[in-house]
């Protein structure tokens, strides 16, 4: 499947697309929610506002300063395997906070700390950038050790929470998913890690990664489609698990655009993939 | 000096525009001993510009944070052809220096014109927005013959790129002053600013790049070939912003361009921080008060309007931020909430505290009274003092497929620009006076199926319909100008939609 709808010429792709009718399977349309799947952009503020599941904001210690870590659990009381939220290059906005009710949603303890914690106007958070693209900014110029760095401390909080079951996986898109695989390169005892659409870390850094990596990607999202045979080859030699799958159609980004193209499909498919998968990691 | 622009509408430049291209222009014979053409006139540069059969487009060449624009004719041929970079000392990029790249383009190459001027205009415009020729010089003395030449190298470079180039290239100057032809390459010589000296110095060129053109209209380059360069080339440019794999381009994505709309991310900073006049004025509509914004450009005289019709997601700030690059490129923009009213309070979508309620309830507002709440926000607008008599409709989405309406329920109208929406039930159609141009996402399926059958219609009831759909590209291309084909696509549709209002709204 890989790269047949990038050999495709853009007429005969028209035509194809124009004759057939969209498949089944899609997101939750503009101002929809599908159960079954985290939030759009434009339905993520409300899923948020009226979930029921137990969620609170924490401020973990860190250094001298606090990471702000939005925390959603599964329903019920029994312990529940964590996964680490690592939010995309636009920050923790409602989102990716939409993504962990989810995570909640399907049964794991969700736990998405904000990377620009302390990084604000006048040490603020996330949301104290009066604009998006200052938060886009700002978070371009994070070095990924220092990203690194913030996420172990909410990764290990995470562990030790009252529900806990001792598991940790972590999940990302774009940068986020950047992020994981990294994160699976540097600590050791992770159990999964899943990337939307995020690129792999350095040969050296792989050769460390021991949890199994999940990557979903777009095939309309050629800088990442280019990545994945050299790490499936490198990962498979080095005797690591990489699984990946490929979405036609799709762009990068596609579980925050699903209303665009065929993403509605590629997420509809994704998502599934992911918790089955962080399932079955952390048993 | 005349609006660039005006010939580009005229290419029809879209994939549904191919086949009956390559079908009007059969094959055709021509040997490299064949006739040279001759030296066009300035008097004839326009004329020639309309009425060239070969492919003719803007392209946009990356340099640093920059872009710069050039114009390129390509040849009719079926192999890979020399660029030939066409230049017009102290000219800029000017309708002759272009019309002289048509013929460099019969002659077999691939003529490229470097406007040096890109973004140095009056409010950040190109060669074409000086007022005269005095003005043009001015402005290239200030550039220096260092940046000029660096920005024709940028263009230079980024032609032979392209897949129709044979990586070959020469340099075609135009001295008018001296009355001289001058040819630099692989091998350099002057010739006459005459007839004969033109053709001598494209048999030079032919010569000094060993070629051998194979005329034909197979042309190698596809409709989009050098679209799908500017494709590569903002996939090359991922992850020089942020970090490895990040997406964005050269679009308004980590920042807002000058010469895009903002999108998604930079749409609330750009609306802040736009230093143009804008207001909310409360337009009456039956019971209904309907809260429309209003941005003024800041030029003198009189000028056209753009009524922007709304997204799914309401007249959010992205919608803003359109209004804003209009009222930028010197438009009068008017963007009316048509959810009015549907709001808790009898308010609009800032009155809602969750966008999707606001979706939900805008299903009160029936698509008659969508027109009627757009037609009083034209009215409201043409008695503006600064409003020139013309208006025209452009829109996203729902507001792309009420811009195709409008054009239909309003025959004063004088443009329609339709993002990624869908046309109107025939007995519409059939009203419709302007001339409408429309950008698809190829992987918008459901939009983009309708616009095959909508060249039909519209060429049967004698309207003139310009579709132009993008490879690789979603629906709303402007709002995620980032992922897939979305930035080729932006950069290519926005300059369009831009030239064509400039066309229809021109004062008279």
């Amino acid at each position: 499947m890989l790269g047949r709808v990038l050999s495709l010429s853009g007429l005969v792709l028209w035509a194809a697309f124009a004759q057939a009718p969209p498949p089944a399977g899609r997101g939750g349309g503009l101002a929809g929610k599908n159960p079954a799947l985290p939030a759009n952009l434009f339905v993520s503020a409300s899923t948020l506002a009226h979930t029921r599941l137990q969620h609170e904001w924490v401020d973990i210690p860190m250094g001298s300063g606090k990471l702000h870590t939005w925390i959603e659990y599964p329903a019920g009381e029994a312990p529940a395997p964590m996964v680490l939220v690592m939010h995309y290059d636009a920050g923790l906005d409602d989102l990716q906070r939409a993504i962990a009710d989810q995570l909640a949603t399907d049964g794991f303890i969700a736990v998405a700390p904000d990377l620009l914690s302390g990084l604000g106007p006048n040490g603020g958070n996330f949301d104290s950038f009066p604009y998006p693209d200052d938060a886009l900014r700002a978070l371009a110029k994070m070095a990924p050790a220092e990203a690194m760095r913030r996420f172990k401390v909410a990764y290990d909080y995470g562990l030790k929470l009252a529900r806990a079951n001792g598991k940790g996986a972590t999940l990302g898109c774009g940068v986020g998913g950047t992020h994981s695989f990294r994160f699976a390169a540097e600590v050791p005892s992770l159990s999964a890690a899943v990337v939307f659409y995020g690129m792999p870390p350095d040969a050296a850094a792989i050769a460390k990664v021991r949890a199994p990596v999940l990557g979903l990607y777009g095939e309309d999202d050629p800088s990442l489609i280019a990545t994945i045979e050299p790490t499936a080859a490198l990962m498979k030699r080095l005797g690591k698990s990489y699984q990946y799958h490929t979405y036609p159609g799709a762009t990068h980004f596609f579980m925050s655009y699903q209303v665009e193209g065929r993403n509605g499909e590629a997420s509809a498919e994704a998502w599934p993939a992911a918790t089955t998968f962080l399932k079955q990691a952390m048993k | 000096m005349q609006k660039r622009y005006l010939s580009v509408a005229i290419a029809g430049i879209s994939l549904l525009s191919a086949a009956g291209y390559a079908a009007m222009h059969g094959p055709r014979q021509m040997d490299s001993g064949a006739a040279a053409p001759g030296l066009p006139a300035a008097t004839d540069a326009r004329h020639v510009l309309s009425t060239t059969p070969r492919h003719i487009e803007w392209i946009a060449a990356p340099l640093g944070s920059k872009r710069i624009l050039a114009f390129v004719v390509s040849p009719e041929r079926s192999d890979r052809a020399p660029v030939v970079m066409v230049t017009a000392h102290n000219e800029g990029a000017s309708d002759w220096a272009r019309a002289v790249a048509d013929r460099v383009a019969e002659a077999g190459f691939i003529a490229v014109v470097p406007d040096e001027l890109t973004g140095e205009g009056p409010s950040g415009g190109d060669t074409d927005s000086f007022r005269d020729a005095g003005g043009v010089q001015a402005a290239l003395a200030r550039l220096g013959p260092q940046e000029i030449s660096l920005r024709v190298l940028a263009v230079r470079r980024f032609a032979l790129a392209s897949p129709a180039s044979n990586g070959i290239g020469a340099q075609l100057d135009l001295r008018r002053k001296e009355g001289l032809v001058a040819v630099a390459g692989t091998a350099s010589d002057n010739f006459a600013l005459s007839d004969e000296g033109f053709a001598a110095a494209l048999n030079f060129i032919r010569k000094a790049t060993n070629d051998h053109p194979v005329f034909s209209a197979q042309t190698v380059q596809n409709e989009h070939a050098m679209h799908l360069a500017l494709l590569a080339k903002a996939v090359n440019k991922q992850g020089e912003i942020g970090q490895p794999g990040q997406p964005g381009g050269d679009t308004s994505y980590y920042q807002k361009r000058p010469d895009l709309p903002a999108d998604f991310y930079t749409a609330k900073a750009t609306v802040a921080r736009s230093k143009l006049r804008k207001e909310f004025v409360d337009i009456p509509v039956g019971d209904v008060k309907v809260h429309t914004w209003i941005e003024y450009p800041a030029v003198a005289g009189k000028v056209g309007t753009v009524i922007v019709m709304q997204h799914g997601a309401g007249m959010d700030d992205w919608v803003r931020g359109v209004a804003d690059q209009l009222a930028q490129s010197g438009f009068l923009a008017v963007a009316p909430d048509v959810w009015s009213g549907t709001g808790p309070g009898g308010g609009g979508l800032d009155s809602f505290q969750f966008v999707d309620d606001a979706m939900k309830a805008s299903a009160k507002v029936t698509s008659d009274e969508t027109m009627r709440r757009f037609e009083a926000a034209r009215d409201y607008a043409l008695k503006l003092p600064q409003a020139n008599g013309k208006t025209a409709s452009l829109g996203f989405c729902a507001g792309g497929g009420n811009s195709f309406r409008f054009a239909g329920e309003v025959p004063e109208l004088n443009g329609a620009v339709v993002f990624y929406g869908a046309p109107p039930e025939d007995s519409v159609m059939e009203k419709i006076h302007s001339p409408v141009i429309g950008f698809y996402g190829e992987n918008d399926v459901r939009v983009t199926a309708a616009v095959e059958p909508t060249v039909a219609k519209m060429r049967k009831l004698g309207k003139a319909y310009e579709p132009h759909v993008y490879p690789k590209t979603t629906h709303s291309f402007v709002l995620f100008q980032e992922v897939g084909g979305n930035p080729a696509a932006v950069k290519d549709a926005w300059p369009r939609a831009i030239a064509f209002l400039k066309k229809q709204l021109a004062s008279n």
